[in-house]
């Protein structure tokens, strides 16, 4: 049941309509506690109804375990409960989503060192949002060891927070600092709740549909024929890649934030227009903001962080990015994404450790800095997004020779470049605005005349072209 | 008050324009659409209720779905790149539709194009099937714009998922031949949806876009054809109004059986069952008829089955079983069957170049065989050759 389809619009307006009903009653937060539960639960067997079992099973576990760690007062005692429960969750996961990147790996190599081991792959589902529910139980219980937050008695609570339907699938990972108190206490929705809830389920939708959808189509055209077709198609395709991967999972992103500001919970915003990043650094503060602080917060500071030597700092930051590209998927492209991201951050530490200042840059008005520096990160990420998206890596030199000398223009460029040049203006010149006003509202922040446009403008492209409903990209992590 | 409704009706119709601009500017309007070309590939007809645009310059989708084919028609509307100047002959392509049109396809990939190109006696092989078109109105269009223009030895007639039924249309089938006569969509999905929709809502074929016959749509015209937003929106109420009607028709059926009440579904199915024969000897009189038709002009006919996938293989194998005796055919699914799997069926012609060049060299080297027989030799199995002597010689 993905955020674009009739079949949610009808279970979303159930729900809420339930969820509101619920406020004039009693106790309101328990029954709508319950409410959400069971539609998070029923949003989830939607995907398949055989794997409820395993949420179940992880949330169960989980909630026990936690309750141990807290009322336990034995260090060690505390720690085994902890290492069990991520063994346990880390052993799920690595089952379901990594067992057979193993076994392939290292029938790989056994191949290639002239050794006859052969074992056979299994047959397993991968369940929708694991990676995410994940990294958030996991959250839970360290931040429980670490007594930074006291484990909730409530069982239903619990299930919610691991479960709450807006984010379970595709995130934002919450950490239950932020989410458990919202589920905990009582909930108002206000009229600016409901006005900045729609504001983000009209842009997410936006994103989605008329980005992200319309991109894949030249996103796949480009990375599949890329024998028959010209540097400059390739080069178009990866631009559109880096506006269909954004527009997928910071639409995604923005829809659960309005469906749970819709009912009075906030949650973590996980973008911050990351194209406009200036370092490598600054686009990890902006993309996929959650897992980028989960991995800091619960991998790269577990390993030591910052505060040792700068090598085994750099190490440290390398280790964290290729387990976080390794998260993405299965595969040896999203590792070598991660690696590839990790250089990246390596080399702007290294630039800050030891005070480099690369020459070109020095006598440069500031704010020509800024916009060359925005340039120099796009670029560089485009090449990440390259890695990302060639899960065949084999077609990488296929892709870089294409590019370098097959440049030149053909019959279909024009059409090509037309929309995603349009689309790409159009997403850059808004988040510009955004950037110097210092406010992404902006818009809320006009007449009403200007409000009413931009709905009626934005409601009318969304219906004239949902007409296919495209999975979400980030669902497959 | 009226000062407010005038102010948001002006910044409706701002909105409206400029959601329009933006969707026209980052999308493909004929993506949206779900057309099979770019605009204006269509011109309306009177009799042949349309033709393809001629000397028309557009793209086609490919398989990814990006409309980027480039698409090139004479000026007569075909699919036909440069003619072969040393050519002994003329050979002629009717039906197929998309398959033999070569949808999705460059021009050098096409059935068509392997064919001309596997001949042993240098050819110009005219192709006149168009996408979407069934063989008679394909057989029409060649009356019209290429007949009096060549004298072709062979006429290369494909069927590629005709309906049985379709061809009681034809049962006049001499005067038909004289003279056009408009065809009627016999889809049964678009009859359903014509009868179901009321005068008020737009009407489009499948994905072949048509100059809409009812109501607003007709009355509003360009717009429907050019705006993204209304032709979605139009075609949104449609599909709901489709949908809410199909919702009622199933109760009401369900109520009928509940209640024991017979039901014309019922009848309709005892009144097919009494035609079954009678739609049968429909086909055979139109195989007969096309054949004597070209045999009279010193012409000789080749029919090809294409494999056909999904619910209309059973149409396929139906006339195939009726084929006369007496007429020469090839049964493409029997023949290849081994090449080219059920599942491959959909993309032959349309996005495949591998099965387009096997299909293309296996009719060509069938046309190459009747050109070197005998009048004693005959080619056994389904490709059936009947008295030879008898029949008009291919060669010049």
């Amino acid at each position: 049941m993905i955020f674009t389809s009739i079949k949610f619009l009808i279970f979303f307006i159930v729900v809420y309509s339930l969820y509101i009903f619920f406020f004039k009653t009693k106790k309101d937060v328990h029954y709508q506690n319950l409410l959400l539960v069971i539609a998070s639960y029923i949003f989830y067997a939607a995907w398949n109804y055989k794997l409820l079992s395993l949420i179940l099973f992880s949330t169960i576990i989980n909630y026990l375990f936690s309750l141990s760690i807290y009322k336990t007062k034995n260090k060690k005692q505390k720690k085994t409960y902890l290492i069990t429960s991520i063994t346990i969750n880390l052993g799920l996961l690595f089952f379901f989503k990594y067992l057979n990147f193993g076994i392939e790996s290292f029938n790989y190599l056994m191949e290639n060192i002239g050794l006859n081991a052969h074992f056979s792959t299994l047959s397993i589902i991968l369940p929708v949002g694991i990676s995410f529910y994940t990294f958030q139980i996991i959250s839970y219980t360290v931040d429980t060891y670490r007594d930074e937050i006291k484990p909730t008695n409530n069982f239903v609570n619990f299930a919610l927070y691991i479960s709450f339907f807006p984010q379970l699938v595709a995130g934002p990972i919450e950490k239950a600092s932020n989410l458990l108190p919202q589920i905990t206490n009582k909930r108002n929705i206000t009229r600016n709740d409901i006005s900045k809830g729609i504001y983000w389920i009209t842009i997410g939708y936006f994103k989605k549909i008329i980005i992200a959808d319309n991109m894949a189509q030249y996103v796949e055209y480009s990375f599949q024929n890329l024998e028959s077709t010209s540097g400059v198609i390739s080069l178009l395709g990866l631009v559109a890649f880096s506006l269909q991967i954004y527009g997928d999972f910071a639409g995604y992103s923005y829809i659960a934030l309005g469906i749970s500001k819709l009912m009075g919970i906030d949650l973590t915003k996980n973008f911050n227009r990351p194209y406009l990043a200036i370092s490598p650094r600054d686009f990890w503060r902006r993309w996929h903001i959650s897992l980028s602080f989960w991995l800091r917060d619960y991998l790269y500071f577990s390993f030591g962080g910052g505060r040792v030597s700068n090598f085994r700092k750099y190490y440290n930051l390398m280790l964290t990015m290729v387990l976080g590209g390794l998260w993405h998927g299965a595969s040896w492209n999203f590792l070598l994404w991660g690696w590839y991201h990790g250089l990246l951050l390596i080399f702007e530490h290294i630039l800050r450790d030891y005070r480099i200042s690369l020459p070109f840059t020095l006598r440069i008005y500031p704010k020509v800095k800024r916009v060359m520096k925005i340039i120099a990160m796009y670029l560089l990420t485009l090449i990440g997004w390259l890695l990302f998206r060639l899960s065949d890596l084999s077609m990488l030199p296929l892709y870089v020779k294409n590019v370098f000398t097959n440049f030149h223009y053909t019959d279909n460029c024009l059409p090509i470049a037309t929309p995603i040049g349009i689309t790409f203006l159009c997403l850059i010149g808004l988040h510009i605005i955004q950037e110097i006003k210092g406010n992404e509202m902006i818009i809320l922040k006009q007449p009403k005349e200007f409000i009413y446009s931009f709905y009626t403008i934005m409601i009318l492209m969304i219906i004239s072209v949902s007409g296919k409903t495209v999975p979400f990209l980030y669902f497959q992590f | 008050m009226i000062k407010s409704i005038v102010k948001y009706t002006l910044i409706s119709v701002f909105s409206i324009l400029i959601a329009e601009g933006f969707l026209n500017l980052v999308y493909s309007p004929t993506i949206l659409m779900s057309k099979w070309f770019t605009s204006n590939i269509h011109t309306p007809d009177s009799s042949l209720y349309y033709i393809f645009t001629p000397n028309y310059r557009g793209w086609m989708r490919h398989k990814d779905k990006t409309f980027l084919k480039r698409l090139t028609l004479d000026n007569n509307g075909f699919r036909n790149p440069a003619m072969n100047s040393a050519a002994e002959r003329d050979i002629v392509l009717i039906g197929g539709a998309s398959m033999i049109f070569g949808y999705g396809m460059e021009d050098s990939e096409t059935i068509h194009y392997h064919i001309k190109n596997n001949l042993d006696l240098p050819s110009n092989v005219f192709n006149t099937a168009w996408a979407g078109t069934n063989i008679h109105r394909n057989f029409l269009v060649y009356k019209r714009k290429l007949e009096n223009q060549i004298n072709p030895k062979l006429i290369i007639c494909f069927f590629y998922g005709e309906n049985l039924k379709s061809f009681k249309e034809y049962k006049n089938i001499s005067n038909i031949l004289r003279e056009e006569k408009q065809i009627q969509d016999t889809s049964s999905i678009i009859e359903d949806k014509k009868k179901t929709i009321d005068k008020l809502f737009f009407y489009s074929r499948d994905q072949v876009f048509l100059e809409p016959q009812y109501g607003i749509a007709k009355r509003v015209g360009y717009l429907y054809y050019n705006s993204i937003i209304i032709h979605s929106l139009s075609n949104n109420l449609d599909d709901l109004y489709f949908r809410v009607s199909q919702i009622k028709k199933k109760l009401f059926e369900y109520a009928l059986t509940v209640l024991k009440i017979p039901t014309d579904q019922n009848k309709k199915v005892e009144l097919n069952a009494g035609i079954k024969l009678s739609d049968s000897s429909f086909f055979v009189d139109y195989i007969n008829s096309i054949t004597s038709y070209f045999e009279g002009k010193n012409q000789r006919v080749l029919f090809v089955f294409l494999p056909t996938p999904g619910a209309e293989k059973r149409y396929y194998d139906e006339i195939v079983s009726l084929m006369p005796n007496s007429v020469d055919y090839i049964d493409i699914n029997k023949e290849l069957h081994e090449k080219i799997k059920e599942n491959e069926f959909i993309a032959i012609g349309h996005y495949s170049k591998k099965h387009s060049e096997i299909i293309g060299k296996f009719i060509a080297s069938k046309v190459n065989s009747i050109t070197s027989q005998n009048c004693n030799g005959q080619v056994k199995s389904s490709f059936s050759m009947h008295s030879k002597c008898s029949r008009q010689s291919i060669t010049p």
